[in-house]
């Protein structure tokens, strides 16, 4: 290991009630680790378990079994409003509106962490103010926001008076859940590039979980594929999007649509590559909870639990026919010259 | 579904028992001798004494209790103070009056009260305007003063209905419907204005949902959307306000009757209570007590029949 | 500069700032009433001092009289002054509400935020309690109270109280329960304030308003209950003025004498009134506290752009929109639509690109004549299939409705009605584009299922809607949209709300069945990968205005609107891996905030003087290609890359 992790996740499970006394298991055994500084995405669609993990290390959700360490200290599995709150991990929600108390302040709002801390610390709260000032002017809102109340913002300023609220007691840890999801294109690159700089300032890690891959793909140094609560596959951003090996995580790629007319026509033809009828229902417990859906799936898929194996420097893929898969057929454009636009860019 | 049901009829046996523990526990908790109370001031020392001996009240109150209720499971609910009839036969005879002018009143409330809050958010405008201003002026108005005024109106100036009594239905279907009416017209004012309130918010939200926009555009007539989909969707949470709706109406009663001198519970209710004759008042609790339990069966049935994720769980 | 400040935002909103008993005060509504209230409540407990007449004084020189000089009110059949009677009884009225009231706000108060806030054991335990308190004949209790207690109203009033907070309790949980799902006061915990901290300054205050609210509307109730129990004369014994002894009073002498009746029935109806009224200005003033600051309407050019002379519709296209604009009804309407054109050939796929408040979603529903009550089309012209469509009623495009255009829209799981099932929700549009009914329309509906290849339709029609998945629901929907054989339809953001792998099967399942029915497609979206999957044509939206049309090809090789090429900048998937996103700065404009000139140019980096001077025309560019912006040829030519 090069560094010590900042956060290190081992064999998380977390169950909800489900029907008729059952237990759903939303996270199964799940391992990660984020380095100080470092951006981990979490992938996945909507079932996949992305945002219970988010809860689970927030302590808003009932882990079952697995730690939680920050800094090397195991966390208090229970919840939080029984622990001891830890300042050094903060959390900007998707939603702008209900993360927001519409009754407060900007200025309260923004305050209230630090003076909860302040208070805990038994220190003085003389320069409450001014720090509040000087966060909500690096988060680009204007001078006169303090005495407004959120109604009066768009739904990306909100978003900057969460992320004000977050990084004002200066965290170690951020987690984002679908931070930008709910925001349009052009506000979303805003809010974006504001949390890279301010990362890129304060050094502060991302957990960041998204539905959304380009987003994913542009935030992260490490990403995590997740499908029915289990690791499918990890790796750098740049080794799991350009060269997938899990069959899931291609399928995932194959459906989302690129930018591009033409080569969202052999995006479409590999995503028909990959479709099968799903094979009777999901497969719970012992078996890959892809396999029925699965065009490679053998029957060791269907009986079996297969384990993470390393691929590459820091990759793991969880399949039992890593190795034995032919390559994804790319496609043939290379992504450097896909489209002038973005040779504008540069 | 059948949970449902089951829940409800558990939740009266809790109930019956709250309402006469309450009754009692109130009752020797009151400082001075009830006895006195009862009789007034001029009471004679052995009439008092007599009546202590009649309402057991040389016992504690728990004793007391205990006999009331081992009374009630045989269908026992004692004697009046007033009359010494039984409670039950003097209940049993008032009951079908108040039960034929509570049924009525929600039905009454439930068609009139959705007719007019569809009509009001549907049409909008100066018509839902009218429709607002009746329902306000429906809920403020007290109901007992509206009895009167109606009993001067139509009673007294033009003679169109019976001013007080009541006919049984058995007796004359027609001269039954004639002596409910007014009363009728005077106990569902509320129930109606608040239906109709509730009508129109339900329709309103219907109004604006996606389902109704894509059944409009998918090129569904629009009587088929008003009458299949909205009043569907709408007779939900009006379903639910009925229910509160049956149980005011029930309490209303206590006002009304007394007016359109019916012989009901509710005003046997309110001579009760000037004469002090707390059995009588125990027994229409407990006779409240079943009819609310079984009014709110109703409406979990309707509710459950009207709402697929509840009939289906 | 790191970031990008959004424009300055709307001044301060007064609404937001101010306490709610101000924001009350302020609306007519409000001022009445509290004034009212204020007026009776001073009146009555000032009784002994301004009453003209002792109320126990008979005048018997002035039995019944009416209205007079000496009497304002009149008199009863004793001769007592009625106003005197009126403010005197009303003290014991108002007197018995409050006791209600508070001892309600004592009970229900704790319960309900506890309840809600804590859950789990106390709030299982709390809601039985409530239920089975629900369902007391409350009046027997009363009366109970009265025959034990020697007609003590105090007594029955406090009964009522706590018989009445179960009801309270009920609403304070569900408000503290709603309030403890808000991700704020997940973010409070975080910080790790203690449980009653985050109960008293995050979970209180959103509950407020409904507090209000229900004591209100309590009140009302209790003064009806209260002059009834006084109206039985079970409260103050006689000759006691009461409000309900009153209105006794003169039933018993109606006959003679009607106008004894209006002073105390009237003085009831406005109390109940006044305090019901006081919750419903309450509601909407709380309601609107919290929302957005109402927008300051500043009077605005509708400015019609002055393109060479009146575009006139295309005749051999399925639909040719020219010249729409839509804006609200009311005094100082405000525009949404201005001037938007576009094509669809038959079996063609078009994309309407824009964000939020570009006016896309109205577009799609002015074309299928569905917009919302309060907007209409001022000008313009929407030609279907070479008849004009634009002024058609309700009824006459009904007949269009399902069997020639159709719609689908962007939650699947909303657009099913919940009632009913799936089969006969298919069903009622076949009947309604087929004229069939019963077996054979049910019949159709499987076949629709199938072809929308939903496996074993037979099972999925006997489901209803929450008991399928999101990609179900929306081949659901579209099934139903098919129904009629549309050669048009429209699908506002069909794909959205679904998961990147469904979203893949709706649009391949989409592309198959205008391929077998050649029915063109007119597709609202945000999301440029939609556009390439599926999008032969791209129509670009910004702040009601069409600003781009293109074939999709063009639009993401070539944009020939600075708006496209930003747009499509911003996006992380036309980033390269470590780079800064291009993003645009500020915000879409508000309707109410349109510039004269180009509405993109405060934010566009080839802006020029002359770009905010008038209303921009748009340009026909090349086959098939406009574009509104004055600096499209330096934009093509490449000179200005940023």
């Amino acid at each position: 290991m090069k560094t010590d992790p900042l956060l290190q996740v081992e064999r998380l499970c977390v169950d909800y009630p489900g029907r008729r006394r059952q237990r759903f298991r939303a996270v199964d055994s799940v391992d990660l680790t984020v380095a100080p500084g470092e951006t981990l995405g979490v992938v996945g669609e909507s079932g996949s378990g992305k945002s219970t993990i988010a809860k689970a290390i927030l302590g808003i959700a009932p882990v079952t079994a697995g730690t939680v360490r920050f800094e090397g200290s195991e966390l208090d599995p229970r919840r939080v409003r029984r622990r001891k709150p830890i300042t050094d991990i903060q959390v900007v929600f998707q939603d702008p509106v209900s993360s927001l108390d519409p009754t407060k302040t900007v200025g309260y709002t923004v305050a209230e962490p630090l003076v909860a801390r302040l208070r805990r610390e038994r220190g003085g709260t003389g320069d409450v103010r001014r720090q509040v000032a000087e966060m909500l002017d690096r988060v680009g809102l204007p001078e006169n926001a303090a005495s407004r109340y959120p109604a009066q913002f768009s739904g990306g300023q909100r978003q900057r008076i969460a992320i004000a609220r977050a990084f004002i007691v200066r965290p170690r840890l951020v987690v984002c859940d679908e931070a930008v999801s709910a925001l349009d294109l052009s506000v979303q690159a805003q809010i974006l590039n504001l949390l890279t700089d301010v990362q890129r300032e304060l050094g502060v890690s991302y957990l960041f979980i998204s539905h959304d891959l380009s987003v994913i793909e542009h935030v992260s140094d490490r990403v995590l594929v997740l499908y029915r609560g289990r690791v499918m596959e990890t790796g750098s951003a740049a080794s799991v999007v350009q060269s997938p090996q899990h069959p899931y995580t291609r399928v995932l790629l194959a459906a989302a649509p690129v930018h591009d007319p033409l080569r969202q026509r052999q995006r479409r033809e590999l995503r028909a590559s990959y479709r099968i009828e799903p094979r009777g229902a999901a497969p719970l417990g012992d078996s890959c909870p892809f396999a029925h859906r699965c065009r490679f799936a053998v029957d060791r898929c269907f009986q079996e639990r297969p384990v993470l194996r390393p691929t590459g420097v820091d990759g793991a893929v969880a399949c039992h026919r890593y190795g034995e898969l032919p390559p994804d057929a790319e496609d043939d454009i290379p992504r450097e010259s896909r489209s002038t636009t973005t040779e504008g860019s540069k | 579904m059948l949970k449902l049901l089951a829940h409800r009829v558990a939740l009266s046996i809790p109930l019956v028992l709250l309402v006469s523990v309450v009754v009692f526990a109130l009752e020797s908790l009151v400082p001075g001798d009830p006895a006195r109370t009862i009789l007034g001031e001029n009471a004679t020392p052995e009439g008092i004494a007599a009546l202590h001996q009649q309402m057991g009240l040389d016992q504690p109150w728990l004793e007391r209790y205990w006999h009331w209720l081992s009374g009630l499971f045989h269908g026992d609910l004692g004697a009046s103070l007033f009359t010494g009839d039984a409670v039950t036969s003097e209940l049993n005879a008032r009951l079908g009056v108040t039960v034929s002018l509570v049924l009525c009143c929600v039905l009454v409330s439930a068609v009139a009260g959705t007719a007019l809050g569809m009509f009001s958010a549907i049409r909008g405008g100066p018509a839902a305007r009218v429709v607002d201003v009746l329902s306000l002026t429906g809920l403020a108005l007290p109901n007992f003063w509206v009895a009167i005024v109606l009993v001067a109106l139509f009673a007294v100036k033009i003679r169109l209905f019976p001013a007080t009594g009541y006919v049984p239905l058995a007796e004359s279907p027609g001269h039954w419907l004639r002596s409910l009416v007014l009363p009728v017209i005077a106990l569902s004012l509320f129930g109606v204005t608040a239906v109709a309130k509730q009508a129109r918010d339900a329709t309103l939200e219907v109004q604006d949902t996606d389902y109704i926009r894509v059944l409009r555009g998918n090129g569904v007539a629009e009587s088929r959307i008003v009458l299949k989909h909205m009043l569907r969707n709408a007779a939900i949470p009006v379903v639910t306000v009925l229910g509160v709706v049956a149980v005011s109406m029930l309490s209303g009663t206590v006002f009304v009757e007394g007016v359109f001198v019916l012989p009901g519970l509710g005003s046997l209710a309110t001579q009760a209570t000037t004469d002090h004759d707390l059995p009588v008042i125990l027994g229409i609790g407990v006779y409240f007590t079943v009819v609310v339990i079984i009014l709110n069966l109703l409406v979990d049935l309707a509710y459950g029949m009207l709402n697929p994720k509840v009939r289906a769980s | 500069m790191t970031t990008l400040p959004e424009p300055a935002p709307r001044p301060a909103a007064n609404a937001a700032n101010t306490g709610l008993v101000r924001s009350v005060l302020r609306s007519p509504r409000g001022a009445i009433v509290v004034a009212f209230l204020v007026v009776l409540i001073l009146a009555c407990a000032l009784a002994p001092l301004i009453a003209p007449y002792d109320p126990l004084a008979q005048h018997l020189s002035a039995v019944r009289s009416g209205p007079s000089g000496g009497y304002w009110l009149g008199t009863d059949s004793l001769g007592r002054d009625l106003l005197s009677r009126l403010l005197h009884g009303g003290r014991s009225s108002l007197l018995g509400v409050l006791e209600a009231v508070v001892t309600l706000l004592i009970v229900a108060l704790p319960t309900g935020l506890l309840a809600g806030y804590l859950g789990g054991t106390f709030d299982r335990i709390a809601m039985r309690v409530a239920e089975v308190v629900m369902s007391v004949p409350v009046v027997i209790i009363l009366l109970a109270v009265l025959s034990i207690f020697n007609h003590s109203m105090t007594s029955a009033m406090i009964a009522f109280g706590v018989l009445g907070s179960s009801g309270l309790m009920r609403v304070i949980r569900g408000a503290a329960l709603t309030a403890r799902e808000e991700l704020y006061v997940t973010a409070a915990e975080l910080m790790g304030l203690s449980r009653l901290q985050v109960v008293v300054r995050h979970v209180l205050p959103r509950c407020r308003g409904a507090i209000i609210i229900q004591a209100s509307l309590f009140a009302a109730v209790t003064l009806g209950v209260q002059t009834g129990l006084t109206f039985l004369s079970l409260g103050p014994p006689p000759p006691a003025a009461t409000w309900g002894g009153m209105v006794a009073d003169a039933a018993s002498v109606f006959n003679q004498d009607a106008w004894m009746l209006v002073p105390p029935g009237a003085t009831i109806a406005l109390t109940v009134l006044a305090f019901g009224l006081l919750g419903d200005v309450v509601r909407d003033v709380s309601a609107e506290k919290y929302a957005a600051a109402p927008a300051s309407r500043r009077k605005r050019r509708t400015g019609t752009p002055e393109t060479a002379g009146r575009p006139e519709p295309a005749t051999d296209m399925l639909l040719s929109v020219r010249d729409l604009s839509v804006a609200t009804d009311g005094e100082r309407p405000l525009t949404l639509l201005d001037a938007v054109g576009f094509d669809i050939a038959a079996g063609e796929t078009v994309g309407l690109v824009g964000e939020s408040g570009s006016g896309k979603t109205m577009t799609a529903r002015a074309v299928i004549g569905l917009l919302p009550g309060n907007c209409q089309i001022t000008s313009g012209r929407v030609v279907f299939d070479g008849s004009p469509v634009q002024d058609l009623d309700q009824r006459a495009f009904r007949k269009l409705r399902g069997r020639r255009i159709a719609m689908i829209s962007q939650e699947p799981m909303a657009a099913l009605d919940p009632s009913f099932r799936i089969g006969s929700l298919v069903a009622e549009v076949v009947r309604a584009v087929d004229g069939i009914k019963g077996k054979a329309a049910h019949a159709r509906a499987i076949e629709l299922l199938r072809m929308v290849e939903i496996p074993d339709p037979e099972a999925v029609a006997r489901r209803f809607p929450h008991q399928i998945s999101g990609g179900m629901a929306q081949r659901v929907a579209i099934a139903m949209a098919i129904a009629g054989r549309p050669e048009l339809l429209i699908a506002d953001e069909p794909t959205t709300a679904l998961d990147v792998t469904v979203q893949a099967e709706i649009l391949d399942l989409l592309r198959s069945l205008q391929q077998q029915n050649n029915m063109a497609i007119l597709l609202v979206t945000h999301d440029w990968g939609v556009v390439a999957d599926v999008c032969t044509k791209v129509v670009v939206m910004y702040a009601g205005q069409v600003v781009e049309t293109a074939p999709a090809g063009a639009v993401f090789d070539r944009p020939a609107h600075p708006y496209t090429r930003a747009l499509l900048l911003s996006s992380p998937e036309n980033t390269h891996i470590g780079e800064r996103i291009q993003a645009i700065p500020g915000s879409v404009p508000t309707p109410q905030r349109w510039p004269a000139g180009c509405r993109f140019a405060s934010r566009c980096d080839l802006a020029q003087p002359g770009c905010t001077e008038g209303a921009i025309p748009v340009k026909d560019i090349s086959e098939g290609r406009l574009s509104r912006c004055l600096r499209v040829d330096t934009l093509l030519g490449g000179e200005a890359r940023r």
